[in-house]
């Protein structure tokens, strides 16, 4: 089972700036599923997402990413595993000044060897799978928050990069269109083979996507649970795992 | 509410009692700032080891009051020392210089990249981002050289009259805007309404996660955004600054053709005292100029911080930072050249 995990975390610890956010982190996404990370707002989770798409060096225990030690890594090994990995960010980080069209071509321009009319070709084809062939030449500022969202996605998606990894895709989504992007994240999964790193605290959306997940705890600044869905349901005992899912207070969970 | 909170919070806080009943049956409604006081006083009474009960009052209520009561405040930030404050300061400082070099080595990286494979460089941004920072900027470049040159001819010329060198205005005009003025009339401008926009710009993309996703591309933000600024910058700052030496010139004509000098006597003037060499020591000036503007604008666009603030901040970092080095870097240009005998 180990030999397939693509990210592992020993003992890890994120943060900013020598605060450290998460602290005794212990956990590793296996090639092929769809791994969770939930837990409260502001508990670190956008945090532990930023350090494994090398953009904030782990600042202790050891983070591998697909082979690479991502503390140790050079330049070029670091250059190298982010083309092999697709980012959809919290805010969505569309180019603004480019059409959603361009915005999905720009990665195919810069790292295919292929024709332009084949770029849009596939830019294109990224875009109707999110369903927003109609908008392709818009700006981003000229379309939704949850269309921004959306095209965010493709453009993640762009490079068919083996990893992907997409922070709260579905928030702020109303539920159907929630239930359709988590149908696309898993039949992209069944099909393509795609290992997604999922952030999200919808728990319906947990229910239908996750294959194993990760629960953060922000007093506690560590992970408090790791396992599919259901197991930590039905078997773990902390209070604050079945809190969340069992989508309760702390409070309440106390009283009773 | 004011009173009542210092009299009864103040009154209980000098002598907590062990065990106190706050009867609360005639009570029929409570507000934030009410329950907030009894938290505080349910806090005073627990540190001194007793403790409170809300007699009457709903279930919730209580409850209310014990998570205010419970929630930990977190401890207060140290007012900082005068010393501890100059230490930030120097350690800022020191980051601050560290991310410039680090800037710097990145574009003189980048540039060596483009020099070797001119067909990597972006050149539609170039030109886009030419005809926006340049062409927008002609009236504005033009109408002050103009009014500058206006200005001096007609403040000087009364003191050259009086030695009845009137004409010599038109050689102190020609000197001042060729190798002087025009250039840094042109480079202020750049940094008031470039090196802002650049700043702004890249700054607005941090705070949106996009230079984040450029990186995790694998897209240098210095090759994609940066080179292509002081490209464009460097492009349309000369010719910029060559209209506003014109019209400066053609400010001070103004303010000549009035004593009755006629147009051709004053371009013979002019051309008595400058050469190529000072048309072309004005050029280089401006290209300088823009290299400096356009590169502080994008480093402080990419070393913006997080919050509401901060890309205001960075752009106005930025315009000080480029009128401080455009006027520097003019000065030690100027005393370059002298030494160099032009
Ligand atoms: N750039 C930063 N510098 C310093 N601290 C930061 C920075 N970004 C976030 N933090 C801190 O790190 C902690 C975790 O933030 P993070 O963005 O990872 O939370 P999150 O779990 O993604 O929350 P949400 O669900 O609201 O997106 C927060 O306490 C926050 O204050
Ligand atoms: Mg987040």
């Amino acid at each position: 089972m180990a030999t397939d995990a693509i990210i592992t975390l020993k003992d890890a610890a994120v943060g900013y700036g020598g605060e450290p956010v998460l602290t005794g982190l212990n956990f590793s996404v296996r090639r092929g599923e769809i791994f969770v990370v939930a837990g409260g707002s502001g508990c670190g989770k956008s945090t532990i997402m930023r350090t494994l798409i090398t953009l904030l060096p782990p600042m202790g225990g050891q983070v591998m990413l697909d082979g690479v030690d991502l503390a140790r890594a050079t330049g070029d090994e670091i250059n190298a595993l982010r083309r092999r990995i697709g980012v959809m960010y919290q805010s969505g980080a569309l180019f603004g000044g480019l059409t959603l069209l361009e915005n999905v071509r720009l990665p195919l321009e810069e790292f295919t060897a292929l024709s332009t009319p084949a770029q849009t070709a596939v830019a294109r084809a990224k875009l109707a799978v999110v369903g927003l062939s109609a908008d392709a030449e818009k700006l981003p500022s000229e379309v939704s928050g949850g269309m921004q969202k959306r095209a965010a996605v493709a453009r993640a998606l762009a490079l068919d990069a083996p990893i992907a990894f997409l922070d709260e895709p579905t928030a702020g989504l109303d539920p159907v269109t929630s239930a359709e992007f988590d149908e696309l994240i898993l039949s992209l999964n069944s099909l393509l083979g795609t290992t997604f790193v999922v952030v999200t605290h919808e728990l319906p959306s947990i229910e239908r996507i996750a294959t194993r997940m990760v629960i953060c705890d922000r007093r506690r600044k560590t992970a408090v649970a790791i396992g599919a869905p259901r197991e930590l349901r039905e078997q773990c005992t902390d209070p604050e795992v079945q809190a969340f899912l069992n989508r309760r207070s702390m409070s309440g969970a106390g009283q009773s | 509410m004011a009173a009542l909170w210092d009299g009864v919070v103040e009154t209980i806080r000098q002598a907590p009692p062990r065990q106190a009943v706050i009867d609360m049956t005639k009570v029929s409604r409570v507000d934030g700032a009410g329950l907030a006081m009894l938290a505080e006083i349910s806090r005073i009474i627990a540190a001194g080891g007793g403790t409170l009960r809300l007699e009457g009052a709903p279930a919730e209520a209580g409850r209310i009051v014990d998570q205010i009561a419970a929630s930990a405040l977190p401890p207060a930030r140290q007012p900082v020392g005068a010393i501890e404050q100059i230490g930030c300061g120097v350690i800022g400082a020191a980051n601050h210089l560290g991310d410039l070099v680090e800037f710097t080595g990145a574009v003189a990286i980048s540039s060596r990249a483009a020099l070797r494979a001119p067909g990597s460089v972006r050149w539609r941004d170039v030109l886009s981002i030419a005809a926006r920072t340049g062409f927008d900027a002609v009236a504005v470049t033009c109408l002050l050289g103009f009014i500058i040159g206006f200005i001096i001819a007609f403040q000087t010329l009364p003191s050259f009259q009086t030695y009845g060198a009137g004409n010599m205005v038109a050689v102190v005009i020609g000197v001042a805007m060729v190798r002087e003025l025009g250039p840094l009339i042109t480079g202020v401008v750049l940094a008031g309404r470039s090196g802002s926009a650049f700043a702004a710009e890249l700054g607005t993309m941090t705070v949106t996660n996009e230079i984040d996703a450029l990186r995790t591309f694998g897209l240098d933000p210095v090759r994609f955004l940066v080179i292509p600024r002081m490209l464009a910058a460097m492009v349309t700052t000369p010719l910029l600054s060559l209209f506003c030496t014109f019209l400066g010139v053609l400010g001070g004509y103004a303010v000549l053709a009035g004593t009755g000098m006629s147009g051709a006597y004053f371009v013979q003037e002019v051309q008595s005292a400058i050469g190529v060499m000072d048309l072309l020591q004005g050029m280089v000036k401006a290209g300088v100029f823009a290299l400096l503007v356009a590169g502080a604008g994008c480093a402080s666009g990419l070393q913006t911080g997080a919050g509401p603030g901060a890309v205001g901040e960075s752009a106005t970092r930025a315009v000080v930072a480029g009128i401080v080095l455009v006027i520097l870097s003019d000065g030690v240009m100027g005393w370059l050249f002298f030494l160099m005998g032009i």
